[in-house]
């Protein structure tokens, strides 16, 4: 017995000192280990548009402003402050004195040039979904740190596409290697600087020496706290988990739904949640297609979803900390420009019954309603399970016929535009509302465009186009929740939950926080527990 | 000789053969593969005729054929389109990972399953026999995914013997390698025990022990050759389909590899990767069918080309 007091006294002895160095406050040093579902296609912010790529080159390139996600205002990075013109096509930036690339060339008005006409050069074949594609026109070098911008056209969301995707690439380091290869060898002004890629298998970056140029909304200055980056790409959910709880790894994004209920209590690790803003998991309804052509038949199914239960079947555990919730419009409630007042379609089995009969839609022999020899069949396809088996199931109950595809993105994508699907699911995160013209303004009908409900509503491109133009805050809030109540009210598209960041931390991990999008942490302030 | 110059022949044949399909490709997939690609990203006219540019598709198709001859030859496979990086710098990481998992889990087959048949066609219908067996079963049924997380969950998460995943060290090939070794480690097993047990059965193996041969030289030398040509064949198609479909393995275990490059390659209609892959694959497979037919040849000196 004394044996086990006496190695608990020194258990006590050992752990004090320790424990006193924790509640030091930030630690300088160490690996961070971050695992990413997929793997980047190139670290260049100019012309690529994917996740995982965004992820580790968030770190390496710095934006111009940066979107603060306590009150999604637009705070100073590589830009000390700007202006726009009063017509909304000139966009002026007063840029920071000091700041330098990795390779030790200046950060100046003639790079912002270089990286926005780079951006826009049909040649490169840029996947920026969100840039300035058809509304850049040019940039102008004022004097060294003074840069304009101009639109061919007033875009209101050109700020937020500054603030995420507009990142400054040195344009020393492409001419370096070519415009090709950059992305194997990125070079940026952010803190964290690359150093190999293995494909398939990791990305290392380490701090960036003398980086004196964060934007104020991070609270301190100097170089980044951790020594070194390793993203991991590991493509296999279980294997991710697997992986955080082997030590292997101190984050894991993507965490299913039963690894998660299984390890956020655990004391070992903490839930790391962001929830994005922008358009929620919601699908398309095509508008020229029988039979959603029949407004009645939208409506039906907005009211005969169960959207709470749905959410609460398919991610339960992540309910907890906020994600994945029911999404009942365009817009999800953490945007910028949400209206409640467009929620208006609750559960109500009786009404969608009721909207159907009206239409003309009687319940034929085999459960299925049926108006003369055509059968009330919605072709529903997705690039997961869960939802559209749910959705089958409640829609069945008021006589619509759900056939369910599962395909990958693009075939999934490809069916709708070619009109064999009815519906088809867009989740877009963005900070600001103008992604729903993505989705509903007839210019994206056909060819390489978004609008899968194949809605050409004048009314409905007036109230985008005048949202994309107005420079007002008020006015232009006003404006997108008049477009979200319009498309809800014609049912344009089915909202069904929010689609949100749900990831997993070591309990070492320290001050890791998620950018205004909920996706792109910031691992500048983040630090080690020793 | 003359044999073996036949077969280097016909083996040259079919890599030519498959160039030209895999120079094909491109149009065998309905709709204009320019756009297939840009897939998700804004588009302009503009740029999709720089795509088509780049891929020489808006040459005439003999011209197409010829020139990605001549580049493939040179051993210019070309760009991908989504990353930009050149095909042959692509390979040049995933091939030594795909042959040093391939070689391991055919290491971990041959020196598991070859034992585990010839001791269960020896010990016929006793324990040995069965457990080779249950061994050979389980191994050949379970999916890979399915032992992979397993392994994953018992010997790297529970136990932590070895890494969850990724490459770069020997340890963490073990168990990759033992997840995708077990099915060929199986099929041996199984395929071995059923043809040393016809062979024990010839006369010459009773031969062999009515002149006082010991039972151990019985059946390493005289049945166990004879034996081995099924299992030979079948050991190279083993081999050949571990270094293209270990996909499902790569995927779990996060490791790089060419089964991962064309699967993904598909899935983001990235069509250079798919060309250089398959080709790559093709050569792959012509090398290991030569190779085959060679070892035939010593193993069995009656088989000749005829």
């Amino acid at each position: 017995m004394w044996r086990a007091w006496i190695v608990l006294m020194l258990v006590a002895v050992l752990g004090l000192p320790q424990l006193a160095l924790s509640a030091a406050g930030p630690q300088r040093g160490g690996t961070l280990v971050y695992s990413l579902d997929g793997s980047p296609d190139r670290l260049d912010p100019n012309l690529s548009g994917l996740r995982p790529a965004q992820i580790v080159f968030f770190q390496i390139f710095d934006p111009l402003v940066v979107r603060d996600p306590k009150d999604a205002s637009i705070k100073p990075w590589l830009a000390t402050s700007w202006t726009v013109s009063a017509d909304g096509k000139v966009y002026t930036f007063h840029l920071r004195p000091g700041v330098m690339f990795q390779d030790g060339t200046p950060f100046d008005a003639a790079a912002v040039k270089f990286n926005l006409d780079r951006t826009h050069n049909p040649a490169l074949g840029t996947r920026c979904g969100g840039c300035a594609v058809g509304f850049y026109e040019s940039t102008e070098v004022v004097d060294r740190l003074t840069v304009r911008i101009h639109l061919k056209s007033p875009w209101a969301p050109f700020l937020d596409a500054a603030s995420l995707f507009y990142r400054m690439v040195s344009p020393a380091g492409v001419a370096k290697v070519g415009d090709q290869n950059f992305g194997q060898h990125p070079v940026g002004s952010g803190p964290f600087r690359f150093v190999e890629w293995v494909p398939n298998d990791r990305v290392v970056l380490e701090r960036t020496p003398g980086y004196a140029w964060a934007s104020p909304l991070f609270g301190r200055q100097g170089p980044a706290l951790l020594d070194r980056v390793v993203f991991r790409i590991i493509p296999e959910p279980s294997t991710r988990v697997g992986a955080l709880q082997a030590g292997e790894v101190q984050v894991t994004t993507a965490v299913s739904p039963q690894d998660f209920q299984r390890l956020a209590h655990d004391p070992k690790f903490r839930p790391i949640v962001g929830l994005a803003p922008g358009a929620p998991y919601s699908w398309a309804i095509n508008v020229t297609k029988a039979p959603t052509d029949d407004l009645a038949v939208r409506q039906a199914m907005e009211y005969g979803i169960n959207r709470d239960l749905i959410a609460r079947v398919a991610y339960g555990p992540f309910q907890t900390y906020g994600a994945y919730r029911p999404a009942y419009t365009l817009l999800s409630p953490v945007t910028w420009g949400y209206d409640k007042q467009s929620e208006i379609y609750r559960y109500d089995p009786a009404k969608a019954r009721a909207l159907l009969d009206a239409a003309g839609w009687k319940t034929g022999p085999d459960g299925t309603r049926r108006k003369g020899d055509q059968r009330l069949v919605v072709v529903f396809n997705a690039w997961e399970h869960g939802i559209p088996e749910l959705v089958q199931a409640e829609l069945r109950s008021i006589g619509i016929d759900v056939h369910v595809g599962i395909y990958d993105a693009l075939t999934v994508n490809e069916n709708q535009r070619k009109g064999e699907s009815n519906m088809s699911p867009l989740p877009g995160a963005r900070t600001d509302p103008d992604i729903l013209s993505a989705w509903l303004h007839s210019r994206n009908v056909g060819s390489g465009g978004f609008n899968f409900s194949f809605v050409k509503d004048p009314a409905l491109d007036k109230l985008f186009d005048a949202g994309a133009t107005e420079v007002d805050p008020a006015r232009r809030k006003q404006i997108y929740a008049q477009a979200e109540q319009y498309a809800m009210d014609k049912a344009y598209m089915l909202p069904i939950t929010t689609r949100d960041n749900v990831s997993l931390e070591s309990v070492k991990v320290e001050d890791l926080r998620f950018d205004a999008t909920g996706f792109f942490p910031w691992l500048y302030d983040t630090w080690l527990q020793p | 000789m003359t044999y073996v110059v036949h077969r280097i022949a016909h083996s040259a044949l079919v890599v030519a053969g498959v160039l030209v399909l895999v120079s094909l490709l491109i149009h065998l997939v309905p709709g204009d593969p320019a756009q297939l690609m840009v897939g998700d990203a804004p588009v302009s006219a503009a740029q999709l005729q720089q795509i088509r540019k780049s891929l020489g598709l808006d040459r005439p198709l003999p011209a197409q054929l010829a020139g990605d001859a001549v580049r493939f030859a040179r051993g210019d496979l070309g760009r991908s389109l989504r990353s930009g990086r050149p095909i042959s710098d692509t390979l040049r990481f995933a091939l030594p990972s795909t042959l040093s998992l391939a070689v391991a889990a055919m290491a971990f087959a041959v020196l598991v399953g070859v034992p585990a048949g010839i001791l269960a066609s020896v010990y016929r219908g006793r324990w040995v026999d069965t457990a080779a067996t249950a061994f050979a079963v389980v191994g050949i049924s379970l999916p890979s995914f399915w032992t992979g997380i397993l392994f994953i969950v018992l010997f790297a998460v529970q136990l932590g013997w070895f890494p969850t995943s990724g490459q770069g060290s020997l340890r963490a090939l073990v168990l990759p390698a033992l997840t995708l070794g077990w099915y060929p480690a199986g099929a041996l097993a199984r395929v071995l025990r059923s043809s040393m047990l016809e062979v024990m059965r010839r006369e010459y193996v009773g031969v062999a022990r009515a002149k006082g041969v010991r039972e151990r030289a019985v059946v390493l030398h005289h049945a166990l050759r004879n034996a081995l040509l099924p299992t030979v064949t079948l050991g190279t198609i083993q081999f050949g389909a571990l270094l293209s479909g270990a996909i499902v393995t790569e995927t779990v275990f996060a490791r790089d590899g060419l089964g991962r490059l064309v699967v993904e390659g598909i899935l983001q209609k990235d069509f250079p990767v798919v060309q250089g892959v398959v080709l790559v694959i093709a050569v792959i497979y012509t090398l290991m069918n030569l190779s085959t037919d060679l070892m035939y040849a010593w193993l069995d000196p009656r088989i000749r080309y005829g």
